[in-house]
């Protein structure tokens, strides 16, 4: 169920009103900036695919008929951060002294590890994109169980396991960094 | 825990766990819930948003540009062809063919011009035919009179 100030924005983001625009910028950019930063503890990157996925959901717009925005827009930033994913293993693949550095994009996050928040970051970054995505869809994006399985267009059971093992492995991490 | 759009979580876990594990499961959230809400919350730079908007709004603007440009252009091509249509009066062609002939409904504003070039190439159909013919029956001619000297060339040769 949309509010009826969104309801408004996104009328006036179709309608093409650049205070529109600006005002979905302001009510996604913190949720979504903070959902980018622990996928990929990077603030570059996320600044980067924050632009980006603003620019797609301009873009699409009009394309949104009804339903949830958010699980529209989550759909959107979750594809954004897998295009980079995808790039950032061919130019690994192109450039073997990637290779030995799974986990590359994380290096200027490990720089500030007197940061209580960069801490957790550090153990996000130990569990597996995947698995770290559907931890950081359920806790930063307002959606069900059932629209989180959506966007990943997998069946409810999958999302719940694959949430329940990385949540394990999180707990087990963060316990033993104690 | 937060309770997202009405969500009964224990009912759902209890489709895929058993008491134990949906136990564990909510607590596992709890605490992941804990953890991130009690950390400072990553957020964009003010000057990074305001670089965003000024983005969107530029391609907004490009946007509207080629919106309108493309609508001007359309409206342009529309206004000749009316004014076209109308400044034409429909010319008055002598064919063969009366306009009130013609079975086809689907020319309306054209059809004397149509007539026209179909009475033309009538007509000149009509010619070619007729010049035909004529140039068949003068080469018939030609042909008869071609054998009959040669008739005659063979008799004579043979002769001596």
């Amino acid at each position: 169920m949309m509010s009826r100030d969104l309801e408004k924005i996104i009328a006036g983001c179709k309608k093409g009103q650049n205070s529109a625009y600006s005002e979905l910028v302001d009510c996604y950019s913190q949720k979504i900036y903070a959902y980018f930063y622990r996928l990929t503890g990077n603030r570059d990157i996320s600044n980067d695919l924050l632009s980006e996925l603003f620019l797609k959901v301009i873009k699409n717009i009009k394309k949104f008929k009804d339903g949830s925005f958010d699980s529209w827009i989550y759909k959107i930033a979750s594809n954004v951060f897998h295009d980079f994913l995808r790039e950032k293993q061919k130019q690994r693949k192109i450039n073997s002294e990637y290779a030995e550095n799974a986990e590359s994009f994380y290096l200027d996050s490990q720089h500030e590890k007197a940061d209580m928040g960069q801490h957790l970051q550090n153990q996000l970054n130990k569990i597996d994109a995947e698995e770290r995505e559907i931890v950081l869809l359920r806790f930063y994006s307002d959606l069900s169980f059932k629209e989180i399985a959506e966007i990943r267009n997998e069946p409810i059971g999958t999302t719940l396991s694959k949430l329940h093992r990385s949540l394990k492995k999180l707990r087990s991490l963060i316990g033993q960094s104690k | 825990m937060k309770n997202i759009n009405d969500e009964n979580l224990k009912e759902l876990l209890k489709k895929f766990y058993d008491e134990e594990h949906s136990m564990e499961f909510i607590h596992n959230m709890e605490f992941a819930e804990k953890i991130l809400s009690a950390t400072r919350e990553p957020a964009p730079s003010r000057e990074v948003i305001e670089n965003i908007k000024r983005r969107i709004s530029k391609g907004n603007s490009y946007k509207r540009y080629w919106e309108l440009s493309a609508a001007a252009a359309i409206l342009i091509i529309i206004t000749l062809s009316a004014v076209n249509i109308f400044r034409d009066e429909p010319a008055h062609y002598q064919g063969t063919i009366t306009a009130t002939q013609w079975e086809s409904s689907n020319f309306s504003i054209d059809d004397n011009e149509f007539f026209a070039i179909n009475n033309s190439i009538e007509d000149v159909s009509e010619q070619m035919l007729t010049l035909s013919e004529e140039n068949n029956n003068e080469l018939a001619n030609s042909i008869v009179e071609l054998e009959t000297d040669m008739i005659d060339l063979e008799n004579n040769f043979w002769k001596g």
